[in-house]
């Protein structure tokens, strides 16, 4: 009985996971996220000022 | 003017990376001489295949791979998140550790000291240590994507991050022993339970460490290279929680005819049919990233190796449901068809984006414009597919045949062919494997001259990080 449930919660997780990748909300921020191995901006500003203390 | 942490680590191990790989596949080389002449070890226990082979895993998996990965990790995450490493002590201490580690077992495992679980063969000190070090690892990755610039986490860091969590969890489920002394100890499992247990971590080693990890470097490094975008960013988020979801299940395809409950075995098979559409998934993803840009697939020789891993991929995450099936697995199992089909993956898939992607990196993190020769990188390419086709071909050969011919009874009920009988006829591909193998070893090799070359060449990029400070 709870197995069977459990089945069915993480369908429904899943589904959901679908349902949210595939959603027009999402299409922007993806397209944003999509070109990031293309992004070399990090490299200047690393330089600039160093937050962490690398040393 | 300050060094680039962030760099100088990741640079550690790619030199880690290229090191411990040469010397995990020499002594593959070795032992796959063995077989075929086995007078080799000269009767000392040390070089026999029986104590050379856990070395010749635990080196190119944990050694080569997971340097690898948690170096190309350091780099995936600190460059997607926009943000410093968090922790740079600690994260050197992960270097360090994890060198230690692999140092360990080199002075443990040819001279007997295992706990005998194939792929955790390493004793319960060094195992202790270990759960310190990823640890340390799993703070340092996960700190720094709490300290991220960008709202989402960039998907090869999803994939990195099961890896991480993944392997910590399989890592102490499957090496919950009782020590005896300082290096033998005694499961805590029973019987078929132990059994099941040891292939549960198997398995999902093979879907985390292997699949998963090596998933989050092709997600960076093939769209880096072939200077597109990723190709379908919602297939990559749905094809990632598919495969985490459905790969813990896989492993009882290991233990197929065996005292394993029998419907534990369907399970396990089910399992392993229907990780073949995630698995294609994501090489479908990464094999689109190139449209609109084939032609890199004939220009660039980097582009090739990225391209073939997946290429392999595919074949080995095809190949592996098949060999799952309880009926082909009858004859498969035990037989050199399973040492093929892991190479296919290994070689083919493991090792060629590693090496892709680390002929991505070296250039950028040493501050050159490109590799020194991208000939030879041309050359590694050719030599490396060579020796995989050579290997892999040998052993299918080898495999089914052997599976034949242990099969294979007389009518009073008796076998055809003696043990002894099936080796002899094996060992012509037990000299074609060693070749392929020895041509992969060399592939290394030129890698290795290539990354020398190319760290001491002169010829910077014109952005030089750090000219400002």
């Amino acid at each position: 009985m709870i197995s069977g449930i459990f089945i069915i919660v993480m369908m429904i997780a899943f589904f959901g996971i679908v349902f949210w990748a595939y959603s027009d909300k999402q299409k922007s921020q993806f397209e944003h996220m999509s070109h990031l191995p293309l992004d070399d901006d990090f490299e200047t500003e690393n330089t600039g000022g160093d937050e962490n203390g690398n040393d | 003017m300050k060094t680039n942490f962030n760099d100088e680590i990741v640079k550690k191990f790619a030199i880690a990376t290229v090191l411990w790989g040469i010397i995990g596949m020499l002594v593959g080389v070795f032992i796959a001489a063995e077989m075929a002449w086995p007078l080799l070890n000269a009767d000392i226990p040390w070089l026999t295949f029986s104590r050379l082979r856990p070395l010749h895993t635990n080196a190119v998996i944990f050694a080569f791979g997971g340097n690898a990965l948690i170096g190309t990790s350091f780099y995936v995450v600190y460059r997607t998140c926009k943000a410093n490493l968090f922790m740079p002590k600690l994260a050197s201490f992960v270097f360090w550790g994890y060198q230690l580690v692999i140092v360990g077992a080199v002075l443990t495992l040819p001279f007997g000291y295992t706990q005998s679980r194939e792929y955790a063969e390493l004793i319960w000190p060094i195992d202790v240590f270990l759960t310190i070090v990823w640890v340390a690892y799993a703070v340092v990755f996960f700190g720094t994507i709490t300290k991220r610039k960008e709202k989402h986490i960039f998907v090869a860091n999803w994939f990195y991050a099961a890896f991480i969590i993944t392997i910590a969890l399989l890592h102490i489920v499957n090496n919950l022993q009782i020590p005896v002394n300082w290096h033998l100890s005694y499961s805590v499992y029973p019987g078929a339970v132990d059994a099941i247990v040891q292939w549960w971590y198997g398995h999902n080693a093979v879907g985390f460490f292997l699949t998963a990890g090596f998933l989050g470097m092709m997600y960076y490094f093939i769209p880096m290279q072939a200077g597109r975008p990723v190709y379908s960013y919602r297939l990559s988020i749905v094809h990632f929680w598919a495969l985490i979801s459905s790969y813990m299940w896989a492993g009882p395809h290991h233990l197929h005819y065996t005292s394993l409950p029998d419907w534990t075995q369907s399970l396990g098979m089910v399992f392993s049919l229907i990780l073949l559409a995630p698995s294609w998934g994501g090489m479908i993803n990464g094999i689109m990233t190139l449209s609109g840009a084939w032609h890199k697939l004939r220009d660039d020789p980097i582009i090739k190796f990225l391209i073939v891993s997946l290429s392999f991929y595919g074949m080995s995450t095809f190949e592996g449901p098949m060999m799952a099936i309880k009926t082909v697995n009858a004859l498969s199992h035990y037989t050199d068809w399973t040492i093929g089909h892991v190479h296919s993956g290994a070689l083919g898939w493991v090792a060629l984006i590693t090496i892709g992607s680390l002929y991505v990196l070296i250039p950028k993190l040493w501050k050159k414009e490109a590799m020194y020769s991208t000939k030879l990188i041309n050359t590694h390419f050719w030599i490396a597919t060579l020796g995989i086709v050579l290997y892999i071909a040998s052993m299918w050969i080898a495999g089914v045949m052997q599976g034949l011919m242990w099969r294979d009874i007389n009518a009073d009920g008796t076998v055809v062919y003696s043990f002894a009988e099936t080796v002899k006829a094996t060992y012509p591909y037990y000299i074609a494997r060693f070749i392929g193998g020895t041509l992969f070893l060399a592939g290394m090799c030129i890698m290795l001259y290539n990354f020398i070359m190319t760290v001491k060449s002169k010829g910077d990029a014109k952005d030089i990080a750090g000219v400002a400070a």
